[in-house]
């Protein structure tokens, strides 16, 4: 603080007021004070000093006004509550209170509420889109169903034990494994071939099946010509083994052209094994396609010797080469390569044969 | 959640919500609207919302929905002044409901959110304070103030009936 002096003096009086000074500043303002007798330092009593305000609350109604809302609300206890009851004060406000309370109106409904509520997810069959595809199915199975049926079926009965010696081996001579069908009655399975003129020798034990369900559609061949059929005089029946499944040419001891699948007779015309059987069972078309016999250098008497080691293991052109060994027994006059595949549901056959769905 | 759950749903707060929102808005097709819009979301969130939790969802949901309503419709401009609370009211009242209802909707929009909520639907202070975002003391208070209102406004209301 500056020095105190006539312009000053009244800061010093405030501070002197209110207490703020300390013991030298007060006795130096004490000893200014006697050195001009003309200030009047009465007037310091004078200063106006405020007085803290007495507020008067009614904490009575205040707080009977609170016990009712809480009597409302429910925060009371049933003494409480008891106590509240009983008041005669309280009557009056606690009746009004207690009319505040908001009750919903039953009438109020929500009008909407069905098109709220979800059904279960419908089924996907049943979404348009693919009912029309089912249908346009269904049409085009129907349409296929009822056009004439030119297939010449073949006859997977293989009960060729009756087989006639008397028969003949020329393919002129050959007799219709299946007949073609009259357009008018479609789909009708051809049986109409002698049994007595079919032979087999089953030789699904001695392939080893690796992969299944191959379907060459290549193969399908949906106008059935003939079926070359060899001659059941020409024939000479003997026990089908089991392994060697065989087709043998009926005049040919030897054969040094099995080798050459072009030839005209190959494989099995010149087979030198004895005429026995012209017809090959499969049990699976995967007997045909595979084959673990390695022996390439035996005498490709059936089908499965037919094909080459690296047919089996390339699994290429197989079907290929079932056509050209089919067309040389053909040519060779041979009723041949009825591959019966039950297993999985259909026979096989090779140009002049069909795939019959069983 | 599952869908026989959110069916019930509809079934038993439908309504509730319904009348909550039309109390406030009162205007029945925005209710509506609000309504519809709580449960598409609901349907919309049916993987995540428990199923006990489901009431109170749909009540935020609502509310917050309300907000937004509320919101839009003091940015539009009316082209006409609203008369329709002149015409709610001018034969007097006939009871004691209706007077409360007038003195409902006179309610600051917060304080009668929270009373229709507590009488409506008996939630406690904090399952409101969940559903309007407000803490339990604040609850407590504008429920307090809000009966203290409607207890002086139907104590008006009864002297000049």
């Amino acid at each position: 603080m500056s020095q105190i002096d006539k312009h000053n003096y009244e800061a010093w009086l405030l501070d002197a007021a209110e207490g703020r000074l300390s013991a030298a500043a007060m006795a130096e303002l004490e000893t200014f004070l006697a050195k001009h007798p003309e200030i009047d330092i009465q007037s310091l009593d004078a200063l106006p000093v405020l007085e803290p305000e007495t507020f008067a609350f009614d904490n009575n109604l205040l707080k009977d006004e609170h016990v009712c809302i809480e009597y409302v609300e429910g925060l009371l206890t049933a003494s409480q509550q008891t106590a509240v009851e009983n008041e005669p004060t309280l009557a009056t406000a606690l009746a009004l209170y207690k009319a505040t309370r908001l009750t919903p109106e039953a009438s109020e409904l929500f009008p909407d509420k069905k098109f709220l509520l979800k059904e279960p997810k419908v089924v996907l069959f049943f979404q348009p889109r693919l009912l029309r595809a089912a249908a346009a199915v269904l049409v085009i199975g129907f349409l296929i169903w009822m056009l004439p049926n030119k297939k010449v079926l073949v006859n997977t009965n293989s009960n060729l034990a009756n087989n006639s010696p008397a028969a003949t081996a020329n393919p002129t001579n050959a007799t219709p494994l299946v007949s073609a069908p009259a357009p008018e009655q479609p789909r009708q399975v051809a049986t109409t071939t002698p049994r007595n003129e079919q032979k087999e020798v089953t030789a699904g034990n001695r392939a080893k099946t690796v992969k299944k369900g191959v379907t060459p559609p290549a193969l399908y061949n949906p106008i059935a010509k003939t079926v070359a059929l060899v001659s059941p005089s020409a024939m000479t029946q003997v026990a089908p083994t089991a392994n060697t499944p065989t087709i043998n040419a009926p005049s040919a001891p030897t054969n040094t052209a099995a080798s050459a699948p072009t030839a005209q007779a190959p494989v099995l015309a010149n087979n030198s094994r004895p005429v026995t059987e012209q017809k090959l069972r499969y049990t699976s078309l995967d007997d045909i396609a595979i084959d673990t016999n390695d022996d390439e250098t035996a005498e490709p008497t059936n089908w499965n010797q037919y094909m080459t080691k690296a047919d089996k293991v390339r699994k290429k052109n197989v079907y290929g080469r079932l056509l050209t060994f089919a067309d040389n027994a053909i040519a060779a006059g041979k009723k041949l390569l009825h591959f019966d595949d039950r297993n999985n549901g259909y026979a096989f056959a090779v140009r002049d044969f069909k795939v019959e769905k069983h | 959640m599952e869908l026989k759950d959110y069916n019930a749903c509809v079934k038993l707060y439908a309504d509730n919500v319904y009348r909550f929102i039309v109390k406030q808005l009162r205007d029945k097709d925005a209710a509506r609207d609000v309504v519809q819009d709580s449960f598409e979301k609901l349907w919309r969130s049916i993987d995540v919302v428990p199923a006990e939790k489901a009431k109170t969802w749909l009540f935020t949901t609502a509310y917050r929905g309300m907000i937004d309503y509320t919101r839009k419709q003091s940015r539009q401009t009316r082209m006409e002044p609203q008369h329709e609370d002149l015409h709610t009211h001018t034969s007097g009242y006939s009871d004691l409901k209706e007077v409360l209802n007038e003195g409902l909707s006179q309610l600051p929009e917060i304080q009668k959110t929270v009373i229709l909520l507590r009488d409506y639907e008996g939630y406690d202070y904090e399952e409101i304070g969940n559903i309007t975002g407000l803490s339990e003391s604040q609850v407590k208070v504008y429920i307090f103030r809000a009966r203290t209102f409607l207890k002086n406004y139907i104590g008006r209301m009864e002297v000049v009936i």
